[in-house]
């Protein structure tokens, strides 16, 4: 077998659900601090929703709740991450480029052209390609249909849906992307791992570079 | 009175204090006329999908419910303190 055999997604179609599925305009319920600090506010909010609970636990329905995370392309990290966006910016201007706006039908080509051009976004983009930004998980583009670009999945913001609403909002995303193994364990692997770190109290100093 | 339910395209336009009356109309123009005891108690209908836009909860007044409503957009990227470690040493 080669690696041209093993394709990160397959494109599903229903309500059927198993972790690795990205389902796009999911609602989820974002809290906040309210005004006074005293009360949650929670927002309805749509975000494009990776399924983080475990195959076998959606299949032997043993959750009422599915656990998701929020997935952001790469361009929308870019331009909305206030660090990442002055970088991609002072790049833009070194190179005379612009910014593009994050719903410009062009957005994509132009930040792929600013990424090129800015090594430090570039070797940061690296870092969380080999997992070295516990955080974060990137997902490879898709080119088929649906298309999906270069995408990153975000452990921070993490939600917690009922399984009929996530069901019927897999259905209406029809058809959709799901991760298939290894890379949905490599996901899988990556959040557990970012919710089981340890600081040490007494680390092991680092070799100096 | 029975508690009202809610359609997902009602319009809460205000909340005044309890006890209170709430008007609500949805986009079409169509008004609705909830009729809320002195309790401000709205009941959310349990279906499979998410109605409501968005809830402030007072654990004050727990058993009441004041809402707010508010469209919500797509949720904006925004990564901690440090997440990102750019490195110019380099260029």
């Amino acid at each position: 077998m080669t690696p041209a055999d093993w394709p990160w997604y397959e494109v599903v179609e229903g309500d059927s659900l198993d972790q690795g599925d990205i389902i796009p305009g999911c609602l989820v319920l974002h809290a906040v601090e309210g005004e006074n600090g005293a009360a949650a506010v929670a927002d309805l909010r749509p975000v494009t929703a990776l399924v983080l609970t475990q195959t076998c636990d959606l299949a032997q329905s043993k959750v009422e709740s599915v656990i998701v995370c929020a997935v952001w392309p790469v361009t929308t990290v870019v331009l909305q991450d206030p660090v990442l966006r002055k970088e991609a910016a002072e790049a833009a201007q070194r190179n005379k480029l612009s910014m593009p706006a994050v719903d410009a039908a062009d957005a994509d080509a132009r930040i792929t052209e600013i990424i090129d051009r800015c090594k430090a976004i570039k070797k940061e983009l690296n870092a969380i390609i080999k997992g070295e930004r516990p955080p974060f998980a990137m997902l490879e583009k898709h080119d088929g249909v649906p298309s999906a670009a270069l995408s990153m999945a975000s452990f921070q913001h993490v939600y917690s849906l009922p399984r009929p609403v996530l069901a019927r909002m897999a259905q209406k995303a029809s058809p959709r992307l799901r991760l298939l193994p290894p890379y949905r364990e490599h996901v899988s692997q990556a959040f557990g791992r970012y919710f089981s770190r340890i600081g040490l109290l007494q680390d092991i100093p680092r070799y100096p570079t | 009175m029975p508690p009202v339910a809610l359609p997902t395209h009602t319009q809460l336009m205000s909340v005044p204090p309890p006890p209170a009356m709430v008007r609500f109309w949805n986009p079409s123009g169509s008004t609705t006329v909830a009729a809320v005891t002195t309790l401000p108690r709205l009941s959310l209908v349990t279906q499979p999908e998410l109605y409501m836009e968005r809830l402030q909860v007072s654990p004050a007044t727990q058993g009441s419910v004041r809402a707010h409503v508010r469209i919500g957009a797509p949720l904006q990227f925004q990564a901690g303190p440090g997440d990102f470690i750019l490195d110019h040493d380099d260029e």
